[in-house]
Order: C-alpha cells, then structure tokens, then sequence
C-alpha cells in the first residue's frame, strides 16, 4: 500500500481535507461549507466548526481505513482571521474573520500613530494597520472585554488553532502574518503598542518545519504535522507555481490572481508578499467569482452549469463587483452593474455577461501583475473549483488572452498543504521535488485569435464603465 | 333615442362603439388585423382591408348587435394610429400600403437632409418638433425619391384618419393636431399649411383641408352608406389620431390636464392655454381652436415588463405571470435594497432624445433576486417617467390632473410608483374603453348635442392614485439622472 499525504484546508467558506498518494493522486476528499456570521460590520465564525469538521473529516479518512497510510498532515487556512485560546486552547471568543470591520477605530488610531519612517523600519515596506490586523484585533478585545483578553494566552490563525488541535503545539510561521512581521523575521514592533500584545503572540516557525506529532484516529502511530503556511501560498505551490515568471490562477467563491518574479515594480491595488524561499509572490485577490456566477444562475432560475450552457454572446458589460471588489480596485462600495442592455438580450446575454465580466476583473489583475512584476506570464497554472467548466474556461482563456492550464487535483489549497508537509516529514528533499512530482495539469486552453478584437474591445470600456457608475454604486451601497 | 358611433383602428385592433346620449356604452364590437414589415425599419398597413375594411366590419356588427336602427345613429367619428403616409389617385384610392407612424424610420435619410436643408432651429420654430420618423414631410419625400412611379400618380396624401373620412364622405380633410405631424409642411404659428420651408415635397392641392376634430367633415354618402349599414347623410367628424381620442375620453379637457397612458410605451399629453416651446416635448395645436397640446413619450414601457416576464419568468404561466412578478416585487421595500434600473432598451424619447441609450442595472449584490430586478425595473420606469414630469415643470407647464388609461393601470405597483416619484396623484376613470368611447363624444360635440366638460359625467372617476412620499425614491432620482449622464458615453461604445 502506497503511502499517503493529507491536507488540511480552513478555507473561508469550506473546510476540506484531501489525501494523496506521493505522485498527486487524490485518494480521499471530504468538503463541507460552513457558516459565517455577517451583521453590520461583523463577520464572525465559530472555531468549533473548523475543528469539528476536521474531526469529522479523519474520521471518514478512518472508516475508509486510509488513517494509517497517512505519513505526514500539512495545514493552510484564511488568514487574517483570529481566534483568541486561553492556555488550554479552548477558544474564547468566536473567530473575527478577514471580513471583519468591527476593530477599525483602533486600526486608525494606532495607524495614524506611525510615521512613514517608522513603518519602514518595522515592516520593510508602508505597510497599512487596517482593522483586520491582528495588532487592532488585540487593540480591540483588551478594550471591549478585558476579561476576555486577560484570560486570553495566545491569539491564533484557524491554522494554528487546528495545528494545536492535533499536536498541543501553540505555533505559527511568518509567512502567514502579512504585515505584521519585521525585515529580519520575528513579529514587528507594532506589537508593543498594545499592552499585553507581545506575550500573546505564537512563536513562528519555518513552514515547513514539523509543527508536532498527532495519531490520527485509526491509525496505529503518530506521525508529523507540518506548521504550514495560508492559503494563498498553499494554492500557489498545489498549482504549481514556485519559480519567476510562473503565474497562478485560484478560483473558487472569488478568483486570485498572482506571479512570481524577484523584480518589484509599484503596481496600484497589486500585493507584493514578503519572499519566502527565494519566492517573491505578486498578488491580486479579486472579490468575483463563482459566487457571481451561483448569483445570477439563481436570478435566472438556472444551475450554474445550465447558466454556462446557455450562454450566448452580447454587446453588453457586467462589471461582477456583486460584493464590493478587491484587488486591484479596492473599493469595498463597488457593485454589480449590467450595461448596454437591450430588448433582444435575455438569460442567455445576460448569463454570458456575467461570465466575460468575472473574467475581464481577473484581466485587470493580470494586467497590474504585469507591471507589478515587470513581466508577462502567458501561461497561467489554473486550480479550484471554480475551473469546473471547460466553457467558461474558453471565455476566461479568450477574455485575458492566455492560456490556462488546469491542475487535476480539485484542491490546490489542500494539495499545496500536502506538499509541504511532504517535505516537513522528509518524504521529499524540498518544495521543488515535492511539487513536479505532485502537481499535475490535465486541461489546457489555448485563446482563441479570432475573439480577441471582441475581448480587446470590450476590455477597453470595463474600467471608463466601473469609474463612470463608482459614484452611483457607493450612493446605493449606502442607501 | 339618439346615438353615436366612434371606431379606432389601432396597431393590431379595431374597436367601435355605440353610446347614447348620456354616454353609456350600449354596444361594443371589434376585430383585428396585422402590422406588416415588409423589411426591417418599414411598418405598413394595408388601408383597404385593415382601414376601411374594419370600419365596415366593425360598423355592421354594432348595428346588428345593438339592433339600433341606423337612422338612430346620428354621427360617426373615427380615429386611427397614425401620422401615417398614405399616396391616394384622384379618385381616393391607395397607390400602396399606409406607411404607418414613427415605428417606420425608411425616410430617416429625408429627415437629416431636411433639417439640414432648412436648418433644426427653423424647424423647431415653425413646426413645434424637430423632424424625426414621425414626421410625414420627410416619408413623402421618400415617396418622391424612392417610388417616382407613384408619386407621378399621387393626387393626396392622407393619413389613417382623413382615409377613413373621405371614404365615409368623399371629403379630404384632417385635423391640426394630426398635421402637426405634416412636418415641415405644417407651420404651428398659422395654423396653416406651409410649403415654403420645404417647396419640393408636395403641391398645395396635394394636401387635405385642415379642420378642427370635432367640425362636420362631411356626410356619410349613399355609396358609403350602402357598404357600411349607416345611414345616408349621416354627419362624419374631422377627428383625429388615436391618442388624442383616448385623452378625450378619460376627461382631458382643461389646461393642466395630463393624459398619462401605461401601454407599450408611456405616452403623454398634456393641454395647455399657450404653446409650449421646448425642443424636448413635442407640440401640436389641440382638438379644439384655442388649446394647445404638449407632449412626450418613453421609448420604452410596458414593453420592458413584457421582456423580464418572456426572459425572465419562462416558468409561470403566461396568464398569471404578471400578478405573481408584481405580488414578487412588492414584497420588496421601495428602493429595491440599493438596486437602480436605466430603461432604455431602445434608447430614450422624451426628454433625452438618444437613440443609443441602452438598460442597465446598477448596485447589483448578491442578495439580489428576481424579485428586486423586477421591482427595480418598475421603479426605473417610473423615474423614467418623473424625469419626464420635471421636464413639463422646467418649462412652467406643471400638470394639474393626472388621467391614467391603458393595460399598465392594472399594475398597481406600477402606478403607485409613477404617482410618488413625479409626486402627483393620478385618476382612473370608470370605462376604460379608450379612443373610439372618445369619437363617440367627438361625434356629438360635432351635431351640438353635447360639449365637452360632459366628459365628466360620462366617464366619471373611478379611483384615485394619492402620491405619497417615499424617501428611497427621492435618494434614487439624482442618482438615477446621474446614471445615465456617466454610463452614456459607454452606451454608445457598445452600440458600435
């Protein structure tokens, strides 16, 4: 029997585990959304569903009597998302997700405390305190509920806090702390700010350390888990990507767009992560997706793959900012918009739209990447659900004028987690072997020549459209 | 007992009644016909068989119907769609089909060449509209340059209406408010025709006399009398277009008085004691001397509703398909939770005038439903609508009386938000017959047996709409006119 790899991925809106076998193929995979609690400015999940989940998850791997083949456990998750554990490890409070507005006062206070000079020499770079950083989630819990913060002894990732679950290690790794980590390594001073702060902090470790040993239920002995790294990276390193000049291309809820390259070019609304490993990652997450796509094929009373199917061509624009946009655009007051519509237009014109526009948001990323990185990728390594239509493929392959190539593993976050548990637990030298023997493509698509004037032509009124209806869309986002 | 009979032929109907003389309807009948596109841009009529033709059917079934002997009746008034263009030989009969109103854009190459040649702002002055498919100028010219054959032959031009009157009396008449539509060849300040601004389209004799609608045109002629059932002599009003026989016949009567009508499009009229001079609303004299008659169209209507439910409620049946997307809507709060809607599928009429504006949907997120989307489009219509409404305040010509017809009454989400966001209450009267109830009152204001304040006595008030303030449409309006303002640029882009 062949051994195995598992990964573990909190993602956002599902948590999965998937098992390999050391050449990529998965043997297991178990997905299960959960939710998310939304009010005004809160978005807020509940730890145990993470863990119960994974819980639930080894157990199935169990009942497939697949446990003991399993040689090493690698965990990504969201980031930016923080749970407070008191010295037990029992969650205190629910998780404040990267979604979450609610510590923006002391975001701004402690942000508008830092000079330019100052920032540099904490971060290496201007880096914004916004009300996701873990500093203003500190801020805000030893402000709102002292008690809280008093018993609280670590603040982690969901990451750390499944990692912990498995191993009792309380342990993080700098990669998945953006922001928040100085030029030579270790937390930044900013931590000092914050009374408290420092002593809560989990001590960080290369990701692809051994973070602690777990048995897994039904399997006869312990056997590694990784520290890992979140879920951006993983998905870039499941599909993949891992040398300059290679691009990656994640689509699930929302689409992330990225390229690697040493060379660093400001880029407006384009992430640059600190290096890991030689690996400089550029970065656009954008906020449409599949979501977008379930959106409309509801509206029209369509599954998503009868919506795709149905989908006919149209002079006509939809700008996919349905819940604000990310990268590069930045604008959290951004809204869905349809334009050109005309009487012959009906589900199939309008299903198309959605379709192209989604597609051109992932242009425009690419596009900042190409200035961010000084360089063009052509080729770009595909992975996530949101691939599952080799149509919608086309469009997306016409729409930015690349070619896509699809990963076969369904779950680059969890493969990516794999791999580097694999090399955690030495069953490969090193990232690079661990991935060209991991990571396989089995769908390519090519763009097509002759709809480039149509994508070319439509492009060119995406953005004039998004900052001509900008104005209108916060007006109504406010109303 | 006395009675009179009003037809009105329409785009796909014809319907005829016979009302007494205290305005109860005491016969109705009609039938049907098609609108022919010969190729795209043209729409004809065939004035034998959809004109004359249905007159006659529908005459005859009223008299055997009500069993009204014919010398009982005692006026005929009709009314028809119209301006159309329609070549006549000398003795009346058509030279080819009735080039019907502005739904027919073949002379769109005569209108630039004509306003061109005579300039837009001589135009707007002495005509009261600027030339555009609805003009009937510019579709004889194109009679001129393109059929020389017929135009060899014409002895007239008519329209639907003046068709129908001579051949019920042998008579070439039509009313101002349909030479209006004459441009350029009818001046707005005489009241006259007017060959000078454009002296190549037309001779003098080739053009009907001008009358007022509810003048005795003619009487109906022992031949005429013989084909319809009616009796010789009958006495056969001027009459007039369609619209203007249904503004009649919900009460519109005094200056301040607006017909608002929700059919494919939404179509105005509003009468006023001076003429109107504004580029934006159209302009004719009324159907009687002294009164002045604004107005304004959207592009788009009824026909919107009509596309979401064909696109976007395949699954409900047809007959119920309305009433559950309106029962679907109004479980949504106005405002539709932050959702906007531009209607201009078809580019707008009144008050922008573009011909490249197209729909859109804005503030789109994804709680949206079909539901909002509907409501939405509801809403963006009626701001549509209040758009038009402001344009009539700008130019001091802000209407008193509200006067709702057509199918769209029946939607009453529809009309509750076209009354709060223009902020005007709105009438629906009891019979919503429409133009032809309106020829029949023309008909006896024509013999003296009536006049027509008695309008509010035969259609009296049915119910009325009260405006009532609602806050999400007054934060949408600015920001629905600033819509269209920043996306139009883009609009055009995408029509090329």
């Amino acid at each position: 029997m062949t051994d195995l790899i598992l990964g573990i991925d909190i993602g956002t809106t599902a948590v999965k585990l998937a098992a390999y076998d050391l050449a990529g193929v998965e043997v297991f995979r178990r997905a299960t959304p959960y939710p998310t609690r939304h009010a005004a400015a809160i978005a807020e999940q509940d730890p145990s569903d993470w863990l119960s989940l994974v819980d639930e998850g080894l157990a199935d791997l169990a009942a497939a009597a697949l446990a003991d083949r399993v040689r090493a456990v690698g965990v990504t998750s969201q980031v930016n998302t923080h749970v407070f554990v008191d010295g037990k490890r029992h969650p205190l409070h629910r998780a404040i997700t990267w979604k979450d507005g609610r510590c923006a006062a002391q975001a701004a206070r402690i942000d508008a405390e830092i000079d330019h000079q100052t920032r540099l020499e904490w971060f290496g770079a201007p880096m914004p305190i916004d009300a996701s950083h873990m500093v203003a989630r500190m801020a805000w819990m030893a402000e709102t509920h002292p008690d809280i913060w008093a018993r609280t002894a670590a603040v982690l990732l969901p990451k750390d806090l499944a990692i912990a679950h498995l191993t009792g290690a309380v342990l993080s790794d700098p990669v998945s702390h953006i922001g928040a980590i100085a030029p030579r390594g270790g937390f930044a001073p900013v931590f000092d700010r914050v009374a408290g702060a420092r002593t809560r902090l989990p001590g960080l470790q290369d990701p692809t350390s051994i973070a602690g040993m777990t048995t897994l239920p039904g399997a006869s002995g312990p056997i590694p888990v990784a520290t890992g790294l979140m879920d951006a990276w993983a998905g870039m390193l499941g599909v993949g990507t891992r040398r300059d000049g290679q691009a990656m291309y994640l689509s699930g809820t929302s689409e992330i767009a990225g390229v690697l390259s040493p060379n660093i070019h400001a880029a407006p609304g384009i992430l640059v992560f600190p290096p890991y490993a030689g690996i400089t990652m550029h970065v656009a997450p954008t906020q449409a997706g599949g979501a977008a796509l379930d959106w409309i094929a509801g509206v029209l009373g369509l599954s998503p793959a009868q919506a795709i199917a149905t989908a006919k061509p149209a002079a006509a624009l939809f700008l996919p900012h349905l819940p604000g946009e990310r990268a590069p655009l930045w604008d959290a007051h951004a809204r869905g918009t349809f334009l050109g519509l005309t009487p012959d237009m009906g589900p199939a014109e309008l299903a198309h739209c959605v379709l192209e526009g989604v597609a051109m948001a992932v242009r425009l990323a690419f596009e900042g990447l190409d200035q961010s990185a000084g360089l063009r990728a052509n080729i770009l390594n595909c992975g996530g659900g949101g691939f599952a239509s080799d149509r919608w493929n086309q469009i997306r392959a016409n729409m930015l004028d690349r070619t896509l190539q699809c990963v076969a593993a369904r779950d680059p976050g969890a493969l990516g987690a794999a791999a580097v548990a694999a090399v955690a637990a030495g069953l490969h030298p090193n990232l690079d072997a661990a991935l060209s023997q991991t990571v396989r493509f089995d769908r390519r698509f090519v763009p097509d020549r002759a709809a480039r004037d149509r994508s070319d032509a439509l492009f060119a009124l995406y953005q004039p459209a998004y900052e001509a209806a900008r104005a209108t869309n916060h007006a109504l986002a406010a109303l | 007992m006395s009675y009179t009979l009003g037809v009105d032929i329409g785009t796909y109907e014809t319907k005829g009644v016979l009302v007494d003389a205290d305005g109860a309807v005491v016969a109705m009948a009609s039938t049907t016909h098609d609108m022919l596109v010969p190729q795209p841009g043209w729409a004809e009529h065939r004035p034998e068989q959809d004109w004359w033709g249905d007159f006659v059917i529908v005459t005859q079934k009223l008299i055997e119907q009500s069993g009204i002997p014919a010398d009982q009746i005692k006026a005929v008034a009709c009314s028809a769609i119209g301006p159309c263009m329609l070549p006549v030989d000398t003795d009346g009969a058509p030279l080819m089909n009735g080039v019907l109103y502005g739904v027919d854009t073949r002379a769109m190459a005569e209108v630039r060449t004509l306003t061109q040649q005579i300039g837009a702002e001589v135009v707007l002055e002495r005509c009261g509209n600027a030339l555009t498919s609805q003009s009937v100028g510019p579709k004889i010219l194109w009679l001129k340059n393109a059929r020389p054959d017929i135009y060899a032959k014409t002895a007239k031009v008519l329209s639907s209406t003046s068709f129908l009157v001579h051949r019920l009396t042998g008579e070439y008449v039509i009313d101002h408010y349909t030479a209006a539509s004459f441009s350029p060849l009818y001046d707005v300040t005489t009241q006259d025709w007017c060959l000078a601004l454009a002296p190549e389209i037309v001779t003098p004799d080739m053009l009907p006399r001008l009358m007022w609608s509810a003048e005795v045109a003619g009487h109906v002629t022992t031949q005429a009398a013989e084909v319809t059932g009616l009796a010789p002599g009958t006495p056969v009003t001027v009459g007039t277009i369609d619209a203007a026989a249904e503004a009649l016949s919900v009460g519109v009567r005094d200056a301040g008085d607006m017909m608002m009508m929700y059919g494919s499009t939404i179509f105005m009229i509003m009468l006023t004691s001076e003429r109107v001079r504004d580029g934006r609303l159209w302009y004719a004299p009324w159907l009687f001397p002294g009164q002045h008659a604004s107005m304004a169209g959207l592009a788009t209507s009824g026909t919107l509703t009509h596309w979401f439910r064909d696109q976007f409620a395949r699954e409900l049946p047809r007959d119920t398909a309305f009433p559950t997307l309106a029962a679907e809507a109004a479980t949504i709060a106005p405002g539709a939770n932050g959702l906007l809607f531009l209607p201009y599928f078809s580019g707008e009429r009144t008050p922008l005038h573009d011909p490249h504006a197209k729909g859109a949907f804005f503030g789109l997120n994804l709680t949206h439903t079909r539901a909002h989307m509907f409501r939405a489009l509801i809403e963006g219509i009626a701001h549509g609508t209040a758009h038009v409404i402001e344009t009539y305040r700008e130019v001091g010509a802000e209407p008193a009386r509200l006067l709702a017809v057509g199918g769209g009454t029946n939607n009453a989400l529809w009309v509750q938000a076209t009354s709060d966001t223009s902020g005007l209450d709105q009438i629906v009267c009891d019979k919503t017959v429409g133009a032809s109830y309106g020829n029949a009152l023309l008909a006896r204001i024509a013999i003296g047996d009536a006049k027509v304040d008695d309008i509010t006595r035969w259609n009296p008030v049915a119910r009325t709409i009260a405006a009532q303030a609602v806050p999400a449409y007054a934060k949408a309006y600015p920001l629905f006119r600033r819509l269209y303002e920043q996306t139009k640029d883009i609009a055009k882009e995408l029509s090329e």
